[in-house]
């Protein structure tokens, strides 16, 4: 659920003639995904292919030139990837961009074991495979380094996400979860950690059909290596893996557009901490509105005041899983969990995931919240480090209306220290992101699933949120 | 634990592994040095400084003494930018060579200044920019807002009427310097005749403001300048409207009228 993880355009790398023109441009485009489509007016532009060579035009060559010198980085919008050639992902079972989809079904079949590769993908020279043993500090802590300083970076670097080494085991250590997903790439002669890709295990309802797959996330590279068309290496390595495994789907969400998006989701931004947050540049002060009003505006109750309501005990697990499983019902795309593995994802753990639940006079617990901790890097600011985020997870209501029990929740974020509270307007969070005074935040979150073809789904029909 | 890691050896990549902002770093560097005739002494040491916290770090090296002269000032140079990223002093130094020698241009053009891989990005709030201001056309107010105390002094001093200047909620120059924290305007607008205990159409003070903000200096100003602890419309005091003890301090002395 973090934002926006993501696979890689591996088409991402080439255009020189684009940076040359974005070379003096470090500005903040207005922060709008939306509007900050720089190019690609002529809009989709075919190549035609060797065998339609001869009957070649002018016109046509000179379309093709034009395709080459397309600006070769990732897409932010659909209409920008319904553009783009995309070299590996055309390689890759997903659907095309331009694909009308009206079944729910894989699009290849799933391979006998002696269809699948053996040996792992080959790297370039001086680089090797490492599965990682995160039970290991130090190792730990080098994937720590790597994605700290890798992982995420925003338009223009304002913001890292600074993912704890606790919160790592929390996310990659699920139950099922298996050593050799924690795939790594080391440079033989230091040992350094350069790449990371990982996958857990999760059962997926899509629609109406319930699916074993992978939840795909963390990939990331070392930026001085991002030249080295490592990514999709690591996509067809961990996918490999995985397949090994009888597992022949995945999901995962990236922050740019590939083919092709199931859902298009956007996070929206709770300030908790308005006065920080405006110094830090995550928001910002409009000229006619005074930093008073601000504060009041923002200003919560001191307690949470629904009745019944408290930290989720593991104890209530029996109970709440349930719950939960019924309300994800609702949903095109959502998880079912088993008893373990609600255990796992919601035990209250201090500074990884937090949870609530309203429980009523007669031991019934009618509403559940949780959301999990995230903090970013705040790239340089003279005071702040570090932004404390807290990120919705699943919630569900029956009894509680949503505004009174997310009201609940915000107001435990803030006394926790949170500056921000963040959500995606997915499952029926539009329900109270306005009334509770979250603001539209500036990119789109993409859902993709891996081998596999449904029609979309609006934002309210997803309910699976990643890490 | 971090002490516990192996140091890596930069020779992890080769220079076709370097990032496209350390390529152009490495050429602008070594444009530098051809012009070096070209530059006064500041623009070097600025040079100096940025290529120092882009190379090396932070400074760590301890300040040469008196009689090393330019020792210091490249030492300072360098001190003076210690919280500053790396990749950030590299794009500095780059746009600085741009900027003092038009004519040069990045050979291969394969700069990507900041906007690196998109893959993941931390969602900020959505934000669309304002029109610029022109300073010379800036209104009291705004001029109060932007902290522009030069701005301040020369409409107030042309027209001492505006000193009672409102907006439509009924805030003074006054309250929007200090929501703002912004101190030279303040200043400038106490000498200018605003009146220090002025209340909005809330029955705020600006000093109501300042408590509510933190904003300690211009708490400090308004207290120099005779602000008092008055009721507003709800019957709080910029005392009980103050966000942290700290403040609660400097106003508990303070005369409740």
């Amino acid at each position: 659920m973090e934002d926006s993880k993501t696979l890689p355009a591996n088409e991402y790398e080439n255009d020189h003639e684009d940076q040359q023109k974005k070379k003096n441009k470090k500005k903040r485009d207005g922060g709008d995904g939306d509007q900050s489509v720089p190019t690609l007016a002529d809009g989709l532009v075919s190549v035609p292919n060797s065998s339609d060579a001869p009957n070649l035009s002018l016109k046509d060559i000179k379309k093709a030139m034009e395709v080459l010198n397309l600006h070769q980085k990732p897409a932010k919008t659909t209409e920008e990837a319904l553009s783009k050639s995309y070299q590996f992902w055309s390689t890759q079972p997903v659907p095309k961009m331009d694909e009308k989809i009206n079944c729910n079904e894989p699009i290849e079949q799933p391979k006998a074991p002696e269809e699948i590769r053996a040996e792992p993908y080959t790297l370039p020279d001086g680089f090797q495979w490492d599965t990682l043993n995160l039970n290991e500090p130090l190792v730990l802590k080098e994937l720590y380094t790597l994605l700290n300083e890798n992982y995420v970076e925003d338009d223009d670097c304002m913001f890292r996400f600074d993912y704890q080494t606790e919160f790592l085991k929390w996310a990659l250590q699920p139950p099922g979860w298996r050593m050799e997903w924690h795939c790594g790439v080391r440079v033989v002669k230091s040992g350094r950690l350069v790449g990371f890709i990982s996958a857990i295990p999760a059962h997926l309802r899509i629609y109406e059909h319930v699916q074993t797959v992978v939840e795909i996330n963390f990939l990331c590279v070392h930026k001085k290596l991002r030249a080295k068309r490592v990514a999709p290496v690591l996509i067809r390595e961990i996918t490999r893996r995985v397949n090994l495994t009888g597992i022949f789907q995945g999901v995962y969400t990236a922050g740019i557009v590939l083919p092709k998006p199931v859902a298009t989701c956007r996070y929206w931004h709770r300030s908790l901490n308005p006065k920080k947050l405006i110094d830090i540049k995550f928001s910002h002060l409009s000229r006619n509105m005074t930093m008073q009003r601000t504060l009041k505006l923002f200003k919560l109750p001191d307690a949470p005041r629904t009745p019944g309501f408290r930290k989720m005990d593991i104890a209530d697990s029996t109970k709440v899983v349930k719950l939960l499983n019924d309300y994800l019902k609702k949903f095109d795309l959502a998880p079912v969990f088993e008893e373990e593995e609600f255990k796992h994802w919601f035990s209250p753990q201090g500074g990884i995931i937090d949870s609530f639940v309203v429980e009523t006079p007669e031991g019934v617990i009618t509403d559940f919240v949780s959301y999990y901790t995230l903090p970013s890097t705040v790239v340089y600011h003279p005071v702040h480090k570090a932004l404390k985020a807290a990120y919705s997870f699943y919630n569900v209501s029956t009894e509680t209306p949503w505004i009174d029990l997310m009201l609940d929740a915000l107001i435990t974020a803030k006394n926790s220290g949170f500056d921000v509270f963040n959500a995606l307007d997915l499952m029926e969070n539009k329900e109270f992101l306005e009334p509770l005074k979250f603001g539209i935040g500036d990119g789109n979150l993409q859902y993709y699933l891996y081998n596999w073809r449904c029609p979309g789904m609006t934002p309210n029909r997803i309910g699976l949120v990643l890490q | 634990m971090a002490e516990a890691l192996p140091e890596y050896p930069d020779s992890d990549f080769s220079e076709d592994d370097l990032s496209p902002l350390d390529k152009s770093f490495n050429q602008a560097a070594a444009h530098v040095s051809k012009i070096t005739g070209k530059l006064d002494n500041n623009k070097l040491l600025e040079f100096y400084g940025l290529f120092k916290q882009g190379t090396v770090g932070p400074c760590d090296t301890p300040k040469p003494s008196w009689y090393d002269g330019k020792g210091r000032k490249k030492w300072e140079a360098w001190h003076n930018i210690r919280d500053m990223p790396g990749d950030q002093a590299k794009e500095q130094y780059i746009s600085l060579v741009q900027k003092y020698d038009p004519e040069w241009t990045i050979e291969s053009p394969t700069s990507n200044f900041g906007t690196k891989d998109l893959w993941v990005a931390v969602s900020s709030l959505r934000y669309s920019p304002e029109p610029d201001l022109v300073h010379n056309e800036l209104s009291l107010l705004d001029a109060a807002r932007e902290n522009c105390g030069d701005r301040v002094k020369q409409l107030l001093k042309k027209n001492p009427e505006l000193h009672n200047e409102r907006d439509e909620d009924g805030l003074t120059a006054l309250h929007w310097a200090s929501d703002r924290d912004s101190t030279e305007a303040l200043k400038a607008a106490l000498d200018g005749g605003c009146l220090v205990n002025a209340v909005d159409s809330s029955g705020q003070t600006a000093l109501h403001y300042a408590a509510t903000c933190g904003h300690i200096e211009s708490i400090k100003i308004l207290i120099l300048a005779g602000a008092s602890l008055i009721k507003d419309e709800d019957g709080k005091t910029p005392l009980d409207l103050a966000e942290n003890n700290e403040i609660r301090k400097i106003l508990e002395g303070l005369e409740v009228d």
